[in-house]
């Protein structure tokens, strides 16, 4: 969704995201694009469907090599590997485009999910929050921040894969729900003083989720929660809010 | 409100907003400290005092109209002339109280500069106490003159100011007032000087008021992309 302070400057909304499912495997990205660079759309397109469609892509890899099932030190080498590519295809888009990487300054934040192991990375601000059954919420990934409330990391820097924060975990109980969000939402839904997730937003919204029936219209009615004055009154940057909740 | 936990289905949820349902945290809002660093000698009086003094209340007015810079940017003002006062210590709009500055005496610019960052770095340090996330603070130096204080005590505040930048402590804005030694202020800090077109006080407010509040809404990294300048500043 376009940050109301982005409608006024006239840009266009900076924030992407994508996601892939087949049968046990869930692989999503958010990015979110920097507000002061100049094509930073762009950047945060290429970087989530790029770090999805190579994670997707070595996964597969792994499993032609192997018959055992996935291992976290492996989601792990496909997770780096995703975001290392990504980040080259930023540098190739740059050149393509005629332009300076730093014009596609994104962020990123890419998880995937097979079975039992949850993988995920992140370059930059945004955060993922994960619940093992109902009700327990924990951010497996937390936003990166610099001394400002403004300041992050970015996929495009020169330093960007010192940044990569990785989290890999066998989760003991199925995982049952997972959230992904950019920044703009980062201070509603997270405490600041500890980052730990916000379950009076949380429940709600994935019990709203299972009630359900189909997902285009989740979609727009997700798209119409994030434009309502509930959440413009305290955020007026891009938002996204990415769902997933699992199957018993 | 009550909220079902640890059930997944909701009764006739279909029906339900989302909006009615969800409650947010109730973090701090993140704060952007603002130092206007004002002079107030006595070169300064008569009309030019009266405009600034003018421009101060369309810089309330103008942060009031927008409800997250109303909650996120906290002013400071300081005057000097002779001397270096705090007029008003860091408060948001709300509690922000303009002043009737006057014009007299000498242009101690060397001590009030000093004396601005000093403050900006309590105030950061007020906010990590807290645990207030916070912005990159400005100060806003605006005069007529030249120092009165002598070159050495100049070069050693330019100097500062421009490490405070480079450290990206904070961000030093400096515009001359007509009659403003130009050169000593392009000496201060990294992003030189800005001649005031006349007596553009408010319209040199209002932008101050756009600028704070593009700073303290979305994300930026290093560049700030400011409003357009033509308005006020002469060019």
């Amino acid at each position: 969704m376009t940050g109301t302070s982005h409608l006024r400057a006239g840009l266009p909304c900076q924030d992407s995201s994508n996601h892939h499912v087949a049968g046990e495997v869930l692989i999503a990205a958010v990015a979110d694009g920097a507000g002061s660079a100049r094509m930073s759309d762009v950047g945060s397109a290429v970087a989530a469907e790029t770090s999805v469609r190579t994670a997707e892509r070595l996964l597969r890899e792994a499993h032609d090599h192997s018959p055992h099932p996935i291992h976290g030190t492996c989601l792990k080498r496909v997770v780096i590997g995703a975001v290392e590519h990504t980040r080259r295809e930023l540098h190739n888009e740059a050149k393509r485009l005629d332009t300076e990487v730093r014009d596609l300054a994104t962020t990123l934040l890419l998880m995937v999910h097979t079975e039992t192991v949850l993988a995920a990375g992140q370059i930059g601000d945004g955060a993922m929050v994960v619940s093992e059954g109902a009700g327990h919420y924990l951010t497996f990934i937390t936003p990166q921040r610099g001394e400002y409330a403004n300041q992050t990391n970015f996929l495009t820097s020169s330093e960007a894969m010192s940044k990569l924060d990785i989290r890999v975990e066998k989760m003991g109980n199925a995982l049952s729900r997972l959230a992904m969000f950019t920044d703009g939402l980062q201070n509603l839904v997270l405490r600041s003083d500890d980052d730990s997730p916000h379950a009076p937003f949380f429940d709600p919204v994935f019990a709203w989720l299972a009630s359900q029936p189909t997902s285009d219209d989740t979609n727009r009615k997700l798209a119409a929660f994030l434009e309502s004055p509930t959440v413009t009154r305290r955020a007026d940057d891009d938002l996204t809010l990415l769902l997933a909740s699992f199957r018993e | 409100m009550v909220i079902p936990r640890d059930d997944d289905r909701m009764p006739g949820g279909d029906d339900l907003n989302l909006e009615d349902l969800v409650e947010f945290t109730d973090n701090p809002e993140p704060r952007c400290a603002c130092v206007l660093l004002l002079d107030t000698s006595g070169s300064m009086h008569g009309p030019p005092i009266q405009a600034l003094n003018d421009g101060i209340r369309a810089f309330k007015e103008e942060l009031e109209n927008d409800s997250l810079a109303s909650l996120r940017v906290e002013t400071a003002i300081v005057s000097f002339d002779s001397s270096v006062q705090l007029v008003q210590d860091f408060a948001t709009v709300d509690a922000l109280a303009t002043p009737a500055l006057d014009a007299q005496g000498a242009t101690s610019t060397a001590t009030a500069v000093n004396f601005a960052i000093d403050r900006v770095e309590e105030r950061k340090q007020t906010y990590r106490d807290a645990g207030v996330p916070y912005y990159r603070p400005w100060i806003v130096l605006i005069t007529d003159g030249a120092s009165t204080e002598g070159r050495q005590q100049m070069d050693a505040a330019s100097e500062r100011v421009r490490q405070a930048e480079e450290a990206k402590q904070l961000a030093f804005f400096s515009v001359g007032v007509q009659g403003a030694d130009m050169e000593e202020l392009n000496r201060m800090g990294t992003r030189g000087a800005l001649p005031l077109d006349g007596m553009a006080f408010r319209e040199f407010f209002v932008w101050l008021s756009s600028s704070m509040t593009r700073v303290s809404s979305s994300r930026v990294d290093d560049e700030i992309d400011l409003p357009d300048v033509s308005g006020w500043a002469k060019l």
